[in-house]
């Protein structure tokens, strides 16, 4: 069940509204209950028997935080149950994402010669594994509170986020689970909720959905598509994969609202985004923040206390030398982002992806250590150069994120060199299109700056028009916007089955 | 490059989950602002909300081009051949599947050659065909046909199709573009005494459901602007061999002993089970008749075989009055007349018809109607 299906918008959905209503009455442990038992039936409704699977990782991991906790004082037992756990969840996480693609490859490099099949990837396996992780580790670092076991299956289970995301951080969460409030209908969250909700259904019905052909194009045949056509694939592709990740990501903050429960936001405008590491910090913004905390810092830290032990500077000044640069940027920011790779998928094609983006941010912080921001070089950057160039390196590494194998990857970089030919396989009128969808990402207000969501402390991004502060008197206007809305995203929805792009990580 | 970058910490979010606030005038709904007044969304915002979806819909749908022509798998592909073939056919048989797989033009053509009956025929059957799809084919062929005077026109129309698609097809282009309120009266009109009460609903229901959808124009703005391209293989599947439409899936390993199995296994009672024509039968007729622009095209229905016919098998009346007009009923389904019929190599699988089949079912209509029109002489001269 996808956020997109009827049986979802028209009957899941409106039964979780009616019964947090109806369980809140009783307190917060009862809406919470709900919630999580709800959570259960709809990834049921996916596959019973990785239900076992999901509840067997809660329960292991619940069991794993209470022996953490019960063993605070004592390092080398909490390392112990720490270093246990993650290496469970770690090892049931290969299992079925990496093992079997790993024999596959040992066939198809003649070190084996059986066919070992495959094993179904249990849907949301990696975000809910990782989520889990997360917390195991803050528990052990005393970062984060022992919980009850009903805030903590919906920590974990809480359906908008359970398959593909945001990754939450018990930090935003649990408090919000904790808190003694009125558990029942906000009207003004639910408001709120359902216009973020709506936006992102848009982004994914109307957008992402409809341009799937052009995008697929390039990678399904590239050596019959020349440089246009193949241009316009991969720029409806990186299309697409925003309009997809962010419609989704969308849908999971304006669900999680209806509940009165907020969400962390996974994307910024990342096309507007003037360097990597801006960009970084405007797409998969969740992801980012996962990695940077619960990889690259750790082994920053690590390298960092090496180089001290070593008689030498870890201040800011030394990352300005080589060694230290290499030591406390470049390699945990390669091996993180290889790592990042990986976590997409197990195939040579992610790990080029990881690594490319390893590289690019590796140069962006070469430039911002090195380049002083009043130096001419800064000034022969301007932000629009900036931003293209960035939008320029994305899309490279998204070719590798989309294509099959590695060798479709470089087939399709050979048609964007033109070495197909100019070749047929567009038309004018789908330039239109991409160019139109360009310029909403590059000008136009993103989803929270539109409903007027933003963090206080968030800059606005820049766009052609300010969305104005809406007044109470104009929710007539509001209600026959959406109405108009609607029946112009019924028009324009595409009829088939087509999951989200981020369902299969 | 990279002046912002460093910005925020990254783990800002956090930050401000732990001071939730209502903070945000939002929409005008979100006001909890000590003092102020909530907003509340009642009726009259509901009202131009459903004001705002219909007059939009309205706009949209009386802007698109004929529904018709959007895309929609395999009746694509069958009016591109309709298209192709505007001009040059006379006659054209509708249906279901066991129309495009059982009606050989080839078979047919050739044998009302040199008769007054001869014609040039197209097979426009689609897989999963109902009677709604049959209407809209037929009245587009019947729309654009042109006058043939040295040949017979005919419009072939398969009686024993389902009313409605199956619900896989509910929401569908095949359904979705074509579910007008003309073609729900249809389906009411094939629906009265023909059903129990429930199952009549259950029919009337799915097409009043279909033509919700089609009045919200659902995909249709999506198939207009990034249209699926055609299926080439279909298209050239159907067209090679002079095949006119005409295909049969190829067989699977095994087939035939399946299906010589199958036969070996079916009771022979052979029993007559008479059959009336619904007001909807006759009210197809008479739109034809009305939407032709040249005169004397003659509609006919006709039944496919099954086989249970071998059980029990229909029989209809040789003909109905239509506007005045004969409209002969032909059929097939007759093990009584055609036991040769019921043998195994003549069959693809218990509802379909093996390319041998298909080439004598051709055969048997042409027969039919030979006698039927030599028994009710009329102007077979289409146009004149």
């Amino acid at each position: 069940m996808t956020f997109t299906a009827p049986a979802f918008l028209f009957v899941f959905l409106p039964l979780c509204v009616l019964g947090f209503a109806i369980f809140g009455r009783f307190g917060r442990r009862s809406a919470i209950g709900f919630l999580g038992f709800m959570s259960l039936v709809f990834y049921a409704e996916w596959s019973t028997k990785f239900l076992l699977l999901l509840v067997g990782s809660i329960l292991f991991n619940y069991t794993m935080s209470r022996l953490i906790a019960r063993a605070e004082g004592n390092d080398r037992a909490q390392t112990a149950w720490l270093t246990f756990g993650i290496v469970s969840n770690l090892l049931c996480l290969g299992y079925f994402k990496y093992f079997f693609p790993l024999l596959h490859f040992f066939t198809a490099v003649g070190l084996s010669h059986r066919d070992w099949g495959s094993v179904i990837l249990p849907l949301g396996i990696s975000f809910f594994t990782f989520t889990q992780i997360a917390y195991l580790v803050d528990l052990s670092q005393g970062a984060a509170e022992r919980e009850s076991l009903i805030s903590y299956v919906l920590f974990v289970t809480f359906f908008p986020h359970l398959v593909a995301g945001p990754i939450l951080h018990h930090k935003e969460i649990m408090p919000q689970l904790r808190e003694e409030r009125r558990y029942g209908i906000d009207r003004a969250d639910v408001g709120v909720g359902l216009a973020w909700f709506s936006l992102g259904l848009f982004k994914k019905l109307i957008v992402a959905d409809n341009i799937v052909n052009l995008a697929d194009k390039p990678f399904a045949d590239p050596r019959h598509l020349g440089l246009w056509g193949t241009w316009l694939g991969v720029l409806a592709y990186a299309m697409q994969l925003y309009f997809d990740f962010s419609g989704y990501s969308d849908m999971a903050v304006g669900l999680a609202r209806m509940f009165s429960i907020r969400f962390p936001f996974n994307f910024n405008s990342p096309y507007k985004a003037a360097s990597i590491i801006d960009f970084w910090q405007r797409w998969h913004m969740t992801l980012t923040r996962y990695i940077t905390l619960y990889l690259y810092n750790p082994m920053a830290m690590s390298m960092s206390r090496r180089r001290i032990r070593q008689g030498k500077k870890a201040s800011k000044k030394a990352q300005r030398t080589l060694g230290g640069f290499t030591q406390i940027i470049a390699f945990p920011m390669i091996t993180t982002m290889f790592l990042a790779g990986i976590w997409h998928g197990a195939g040579l094609q992610f790990i080029l992806f990881g690594l490319a983006h390893g590289i690019y941010l590796t140069i962006n912080h070469i430039w911002r250590i090195f380049v002083p921001e009043d130096s001419r070089w800064q000034r022969l950057l301007p932000t629009p150069v900036g931003v293209l160039l960035t939008f320029a390196c994305v899309l490279v590494g998204q070719v590798f994120f989309r294509a099959p194998s590695v060798d479709n990857a470089l087939s399709v970089f050979s048609g964007l060199a033109g070495r197909h030919g100019l070749g047929p396989g567009w038309q004018i009128s789908q330039f239109l299109i991409i160019a139109a969808l360009l310029t909403i990402v590059w000008v136009m207000p993103n989803t929270q700056e539109i409903l007027g969501q933003t963090n206080p402390d968030d800059e606005p991004t820049w766009s052609l028009i300010r969305p104005r502060a809406w007044q109470p008197a104009d929710i007539w206007w509001i209600a026959a916007f959406f109405g108009a809305a609607w029946a112009i995203a019924l028009a324009m929805l595409p009829l088939g089955y087509r999951p989200f792009i981020y369902f299969q990580f | 490059m990279a002046q912002s970058q460093c910005r925020r910490p990254l783990l800002y979010p956090i930050a401000q989950a732990s001071s939730l606030r209502k903070r945000d005038l939002w929409l005008g709904i979100t006001q909890t602002t000590e003092g102020e007044s909530t907003p509340r969304i009642g009726i009259r915002t509901v009202a131009a909300f459903a004001v705002a979806f219909i007059a939009t819909a309205a706009l949209i749908h009386s802007a698109l081009p004929s529904p018709l022509g959007l895309y929609a798998n395999m009746r694509t592909e069958k009016l591109m051949l309709l298209h192709d073939w505007q001009g040059r056919a006379a006659s054209a048989a509708f249906g279901a599947s066991s129309v495009h797989n059982g009606f050989d033009p080839r078979a047919f053509d050739s044998t009302l050659a040199g008769t007054p009956l001869h014609t040039t025929s197209i097979n426009l059957g689609v897989e999963g065909g109902a009677q709604s799809e049959q209407r809209v084919m037929a009245l587009k062929f019947v729309a654009g046909l042109h006058p043939h005077p040295d040949q017979a026109c005919f419009v072939l129309l398969h009686l024993n199709a389902g009313a409605n698609f199956t619900t896989d097809h509910l929401i569908h282009p095949r359904t979705i573009n074509i579910y007008d309120w003309k073609t729900v009266r249809f389906i009411h009109g094939l629906s009265v005494h023909a059903l129990s009460s429930s199952r009549d609903a259950g029919r009337f229901g799915s097409a009043l459901a279909a033509t919700v959808l089609y009045y919200t124009n659902v995909g249709m703005l999506s198939n207009l602007i990034f249209p699926p391209p055609p299926d080439p293989q279909i298209i050239s599947d159907e067209t090679k061999d002079d095949r006119r439409g005409y295909l049969t899936p190829p067989s699977p390993p095994g087939n035939d002993e399946f299906i010589a199995k199958v036969f070996s296994e079916t009771p022979r009672t052979m029993q007559p089970v008479p059959q009336t024509l619904l007001p909807g039968n006759y009210a197809l007729i008479s739109e034809l008749q009305q939407a032709s622009p040249v005169r004397n095209v003659h509609f006919v229905y006709f039944v496919t075989p099954l086989m249970r016919d071998l059980g029990h098998y229909p029989v209809y009346p040789a003909s109905i009055t239509v506007d005045g007009g004969a409209t002969p009923i032909l059929s097939v389904a007759r093990p009584d007349l055609y036991p040769e019929l019921y043998h195994s190599q003549y069959w693809h699988d218990d509802a379909h018809l093996s390319p041998s089949g298909a080439a004598l079912m051709g055969k048997y209509l042409a027969d039919q109607l030979d006698t039927w029109y030599r028994a009710h002489p009329q102007s077979m001269s289409c146009g004149d």
